[in-house]
């Protein structure tokens, strides 16, 4: 004789233990997925991208200073030339000033490459995180694969537009400034460089 | 003998109650016994799975600071003032001379040479500096690569404690899902006998003095 009623529920508690453990392995899995999405989304982003980057900077950025540099040089010759200067003390002084500010702004737009590169590093690095709070809440790959294409979308770097401004001219300033006033000197028929090498010195107006 | 019956129908049922009860608590301390053990099964397994977790992100994190280690953060600096150096050499490549500046070629080749020399001077000077400035910045550059490694530290147990506090969410859940499906119905025969047992007992008063035994 048997005096069992059934299991009260037990094998309902066994199957729904079952479903909350196979609902949970699927959250799982589907999280760590979408990670993998997002890593593989993110792998474009090599050493090798952020050199190219950097490049991408500095080309962006020598033109500009080359071609303020040629006007800037030429003025300068123009100028000194005009004085009778040009091959004196002063005149190399004034050169060397004019190379010595572009080598110093090249230089610090290669030392501005590498920081707009790590900077946007730290922005990558960011937007992945983003991504992969937003795969844990949602735990759904193809979306986070969706997502991480927008990401990536907008991370793409800027191209860096020139904004270097006038570099020049506060070597130009002093020359033009003493060319300024000589023209209004009292004795302008009578100026001499100082750096005389024969009469080359002399201003003839 | 009258009594004869009636007693050992009363010892019977007497010994059928406490039987039947025996057997009763016997099944339900068993239930008991092993609804606790279930759920204890599920809290173990999930410290096992912490435990887990907590190595793992132990191991992370130690495999992180291996890297923010004195030597390492030397290595990485060197690497830095390199790379920005390497980004400065590229930018100025070289001095741009005496050649392109007009000067007429009567020239004693010494002020030639002295204006090269001066130009070229302050190419070096210049270079030299930004390199010095390259340096100072390194040290930047080194503590953003460790602040992004942290960053991807972060990200990776992050993952591992977010499924943990799913895990823990569900617990409880768990441990009475567990409790119940350990729960196994009593057969009732316990129960069944100890009726019987006050059933007789009843009977073998009754019988007490009706004469009807003998």
């Amino acid at each position: 004789m048997c005096f069992s009623n059934g299991d009260n529920g037990a094998s309902a508690a066994a199957a729904t233990q079952a479903k909350l453990d196979k609902q949970q392995a699927e959250k799982e899995a589907a999280i760590k997925a979408g990670n993998l999405r997002i890593d593989q989304a993110f792998g474009q982003f090599t050493p090798e991208y952020y050199k190219a980057y950097e490049n991408d900077y500095l080309n962006a950025q020598t033109p500009e200073l080359s071609h303020q540099y040629d006007k800037a040089k030429d003025k300068l010759a123009a100028v000194l030339a005009g004085r009778g200067v040009l091959e004196s003390t002063i005149g190399a002084n004034k050169f060397a000033d004019l190379e010595r500010t572009r080598a110093s702004t090249l230089g610090e737009i290669g030392n501005n490459a590498v920081t707009a590169a790590n900077d946007f590093r730290g922005k990558v690095e960011g937007q992945k995180s983003d991504l992969y709070n937003l795969s844990a809440a949602t735990a759904d790959p193809d979306s986070i694969a969706a997502q991480a294409t927008g990401a990536m979308t907008a991370l793409t770097p800027p191209k860096p537009t020139s904004s270097l401004g006038d570099i020049f001219g506060s070597i130009l300033q002093p020359v033009s400034g003493f060319v300024r006033g000589a023209m209004y000197s009292p004795n302008r028929n009578a100026i001499n460089s100082g750096f005389n090498y024969g009469t080359s010195g002399r201003v003839v107006n | 003998m009258c009594f004869g019956a009636e007693l050992l129908l009363l010892a019977a049922s007497a010994a059928a109650s406490a039987g039947g009860k025996m057997m009763s608590n016997a099944s339900a301390e068993a239930n008991a016994r092993a609804q606790a053990d279930a759920s204890n099964a599920v809290l173990d397994q999930f410290l096992a799975r912490r435990k887990v977790d907590q190595e793992a992100n132990t191991a992370r994190l130690n495999a992180h600071l291996d890297t923010m280690t004195q030597p390492a953060n030397t290595a990485a600096q060197e690497a830095a003032v390199a790379e920005r150096g390497a980004a400065i050499d590229t930018a100025a490549p070289a001095s741009t001379g005496a050649e392109d500046i007009p000067i007429s070629g009567s020239t004693p080749s010494i002020v030639k040479s002295e204006i090269a020399k001066r130009i070229g001077d302050a190419f070096n000077v210049a270079t030299e500096n930004t390199k010095k400035a390259a340096k100072a910045a390194s040290y930047g550059d080194v503590f953003g690569m460790n602040q992004r490694a942290t960053e991807s530290a972060r990200r990776d147990i992050g993952v591992t404690n977010s499924l943990a506090r799913d895990d823990a969410a569900l617990l409880s859940n768990r441990t009475e899902l567990a409790r119940r499906a350990a729960y196994k119905t009593p057969s009732g025969f316990g129960d069944v006998l100890s009726g019987l047992g006050a059933l007789g007992s009843m009977a073998a008063g009754s019988m007490f003095g009706s004469g009807k035994t003998g």
